[in-house]
């Protein structure tokens, strides 16, 4: 195993993500990478949900604004400081999250996706409609932005906290996975009547997953109702929750990087093409999908998963297991 | 020598069809019971019922004496009923020793926070379990293979997974669905292999098979289903003269 | 409240409804096809609209001519999700999860496709079942005549459909491959080209389901989008995935609920309602509410 090319490889990676503000001055380019940045958690949460755990879920969007709207009215109807909020909106958007998984954990894939959707269709018609408290279309505004000793969080400053976030995230779904919890996800994934016969209980199983997954929304919008200071109903739509399935799947559904790449890939793209292709905000709509079919269509186990075997061959590694390191398998060998 | 289990007048109706129908049966613990019946007489619809896979409609289930008929297969295999499935249903996307290490996530006390934190204690456990698992796997002769897919496994070998994997629950009863169908000879041979190790650990066994050679070599006592109905019972030696036993498998060759 | 509104409703809720059954139609037979959800599907609604629409208010082409031609593009759309997605997709490994994204941008990708081409504006029905505001006076009801067309049209294709199935070899072809695919190429059945059918006949039936809801919904993005989808899959969903006529009486019975919500509810709310009548059917009967066929599992 080559492990100093694995030791440079990663060492250059976190060294460029560490430094990019410094890199880059320019605004845009760091409130995108935000933007990314919070799209990785909820994607990487569908990762855990979907890719893990088997759930198919088409309504994610629906707990992002849960969390961010709590976030928000908490924050400015109820006056209470923004950690509050953000742990407010977390803990609104897994409650729900649960209520939501409990009475569905024994449905089948489709009529899964079709309760998700009907979810997210829910949320976002109140969010339109109960004007009283979202301020319907107009949304709500004036929502405070993370301040540090007095001045408000500037686009480098937010981009650190999110990276530190998403490292936690990940830190997380490394140890879920590689523990037995992971072992119980991927079983009731492949097989729920076999991994009942091995006493797991997969109703639990189901429910944690889909509790931690839309916690990681819930948190994904609190984050962004404060860092961009206002919220309409406008971003949470089926298609954005759609979107975000894409992202997990074309990032990779099997790897922890999954909502990493995924997430990364399908923020930087619609805004790169809107870029190239300027003046036809429809077109990046169109072309963005015809590349995430592309990649669906010839790569269905997701970049990630190419990345990830392509990486492994280039230092000499072994792919052996899902939820065991691979250190272990000279061992077995 | 006690019954681990007990059937009484087990009756299971799907529809207007009556899967099992009255069936008193017992499992003498140690030993090797086997199940045998035409195609369609209702084994498997016992051993599901058995698994918690779904309820009888009427009669009862006593494991140890407590009635286990209503309560959901995750449950009853914690109690300690372990099985294996007719169409073998291995986890195909984790590895030999992965499918092993399901069967033994109800031995960890680690919790989700401690997993989490990535504490000693989880290591610890997790280190103990895989340890664990390749014993198992070690039993039916598959520790070499621990790091291959299950798809890249001969069907022989294949099978001994899911044994090993029931096995790895510690089970007090360990229910066998037609373990050597679809065997080639020396695949039948390894298998009767496995089947001895078992008795030899005295592993409580129900047994349902159809190639009447297994169900000789290794059976104390045996069962013949016909229509859902229990129509024979004895040592097999006695059974497979039985008249009733032999008239409902007219046609049946083995 | 008058018993003229409430037969209006009625009425109403009665046609649209069974063109909802039409778009769940399309799903049940992919469904028992390949067992697979196919949101590209529903995409088949607008395209067959905007289609209908070019071809007759557009270019002049006459109604039958502008009619065939578009459920005939609709058809090989039909053929080409087969070949060009969903072959693909399974040779290299991937599964129901990616087939359902890969259909879901691709039903982004035609909305997109459309807004470009035609504008994101919904465009008036043209005349074809009778002026927009004309109405047939039966005693103190006034029902649009557009309604007698859709519902004509629903019922001449629910027949010729329920015929098909029950009467024709192609029909037992199809019930035999929905069955069972290996059993019935046993028996001889070319279940490829069975498959292929049941692609085309499904988004065929939505096609004509789109254009038959074009004069209520306009010829707009809605027909490829979400509301029209959902209340598709709903239908389908009640009639547990597997009895068109139960599909049918699904969607019935959601354009009922509809409209009946809008009279005496909201008709802010009457979409929510909807998904709550089917979040409530999925949780409480998965199986369908009106599986009217015997068969088990």
């Amino acid at each position: 195993m080559r492990r100093n090319l694995k030791r440079i490889v990663y060492g250059a990676f976190f060294g460029l993500i560490l430094v990019l503000p410094l890199l880059s001055r320019n605004e845009y380019v760091l409130f995108v990478m935000n933007k990314a940045l919070l799209n990785i958690i909820v994607a990487s949460g569908l990762v855990f949900l979907t890719g893990f755990a088997g759930q198919i879920s088409l309504g994610q969007v629906g707990f992002v604004a849960i969390g961010a709207y709590t976030s928000g009215l908490v924050t400015t109807r109820l006056g209470m400081p923004i950690p509050i909020g953000i742990v407010a909106g977390i803990a609104l958007s897994v409650i729900v999250g649960l209520v939501v998984a409990i009475p569905s954990f024994k449905l089948k894939a489709f009529f899964l996706s079709l309760v998700t959707i009907a979810f997210g269709q829910i949320i976002y018609l109140l969010l339109v409609n109960l004007t009283a408290v979202t301020g319907g279309s107009q949304g709500l505004f004036n929502i405070p932005p993370m301040k540090l000793s007095g001045t408000p969080f500037t686009n480098t400053l937010y981009y650190y906290l999110f990276l530190v976030l998403v490292a936690l995230v990940i830190l997380l779904m490394y140890r879920l996975k590689y523990s037995y919890i992971g072992r119980q996800m991927f079983a009731v994934n492949d097989d729920d009547v076999a991994a009942e016969a091995c006493a797991i209980n997969s109703r639990k199983t189901k429910v944690f997953a889909f509790g931690l997954s839309a916690g990681l929304a819930g948190l994904s919008g609190a984050l962004t109702a404060h860092m961009v200071g206002f919220l309409t109903p406008d971003p949470f739509t089926f298609f954005d929750s759609a979107n975000f399935v894409a992202m997990a799947v074309v990032g990779g559904l099997r790897q922890l990087s999954g909502g990493v790449v995924g997430g990364f890939a399908l923020t930087w793209l619609p805004e790169l093409l809107r870029l190239k292709i300027s003046g036809f905000e429809n077109y990046y709509l169109l072309v963005n999908s015809v590349i995430v079919l592309l990649v669906l269509v010839f790569l269905p186990s997701g970049l990630g998963a190419s990345l990830s075997k392509g990486l492994s061959r280039l230092w000499g590694e072994k792919q052996g297991a899902v939820t065991l390191h691979n250190s272990k398998s000279k061992e077995g060998e | 020598m006690a019954n681990i289990l007990e059937t009484k007048a087990l009756t299971k109706r799907f529809g207007g069809i009556v899967a099992n129908h009255g069936i008193n049966l017992a499992i003498e613990q140690g030993k090797t019971t086997g199940l045998i019946g035409p195609n369609g007489s209702g084994k498997t619809t016992f051993i599901n019922q058995i698994s918690g896979i779904f309820p009888p409609t009427s009669g009862s289930i006593l494991f140890r004496g407590e009635d286990i008929s209503r309560k959901p297969a995750c449950e009853i295999a914690s109690m300690g009923i372990a099985r294996t499935f007719q169409r073998i249903q291995l986890f195909n996307h984790l590895n030999v020793v992965e499918n092993v290490l399901v069967s033994r996530c109800k031995f960890m006390s680690a919790s989700a926070l401690d997993v989490a934190l990535g504490t000693a204690k989880v290591r610890h456990e997790e280190k103990d379990q895989f340890d664990k698992a390749v014993e198992f796997l070690g039993i039916v002769g598959l520790d070499g293979d621990a790091w291959k897919l299950p798809s890249s496994l001969p069907y022989g070998k294949r099978r001994a997974l899911e044994i090993a994997r029931a096995l790895a629950l510690e089970p007090s009863l360990l229910l066998l669905d037609e373990p050597a169908a679809g065997m080639t000879k020396e695949e039948f041979v390894q298998i009767l292999g496995i089947m001895d190790i078992l008795k030899e650990r005295k592993v409580t066994m129900l047994l349902v098979e159809h190639t009447m050679e297994f169900i000789r070599r290794a059976v104390d006592w045996v069962y013949v289903l016909n229509f859902g109905e229990v129509i024979a019972q004895g040592p097999f030696e006695e059974v497979e003269k039985d008249k009733a036993v032999i008239t409902a498998y007219l046609g049946d060759e083995e | 409240m008058v018993l003229s509104d409430l037969l209006q409703n009625i009425i109403g809720g009665v046609t649209v409804g069974a063109t909802y059954g039409l778009i769940g139609l399309g799903v049940v037979f992919l469904w028992q096809s390949i067992q697979r959800i196919n949101f590209a599907n529903i995409s088949s609604a607008m395209l067959a609209a905007y289609l209908f629409y070019t071809f007759y208010a557009q270019l002049h082409l006459g109604f039958l001519v502008s009619f065939v031609v578009s459920i005939a593009i609709i058809a090989a759309y039909g053929l080409a999700l087969r070949y060009l997605v969903l072959e693909p997709i399974n040779r290299h490994g991937g599964d129901k999860l990616e087939f359902v994204v890969a259909t879901l941008m691709l039903c982004i990708f035609w909305l997109s496709v459309v807004k470009v081409i035609y504008g994101g504006i919904a465009k008036p029905f043209p005349p074809v079942f009778g002026e927009a505001t004309s109405f047939v006076q039966i005693g103190s009801i006034s029902i649009p005549s557009v309604y007698f067309w859709i519902f004509f049209v629903v019922l001449v294709l629910v027949f010729a459909l329920h015929m098909l199935l029950q009467r024709t070899m192609i029909g037992k072809m199809f019930r035999a491959t929905a069955q069972n695919k290996e059993m019935a190429s046993l028996v001889g059945i070319n279940v490829d080209m069975t498959t292929s059918l049941a692609f085309m006949l499904a988004t065929s039936i939505v096609g004509i389901a789109g254009i038959l809801l074009a004069p209520i919904y306009f010829v707009s993005l809605d027909l490829g989008g979400g509301p029209i989808g959902i209340k598709g899959f709903a239908a389908a969903v009640m009639g547990g995935l597997v009895d068109p006529l139960g599909t049918i009486a699904g969607g019935i019975t959601i354009g009922l609920v509809e409209n009946f919500s809008t009279l005496f509810i909201s008709s802010a709310y009457k979409d929510v309602i909807s998904f709550v009548v089917l979040v409530v059917v999925l949780i409480w009967k998965p199986r369908g509410i009106f599986n009217w066929t015997t068969k088990g599992d």
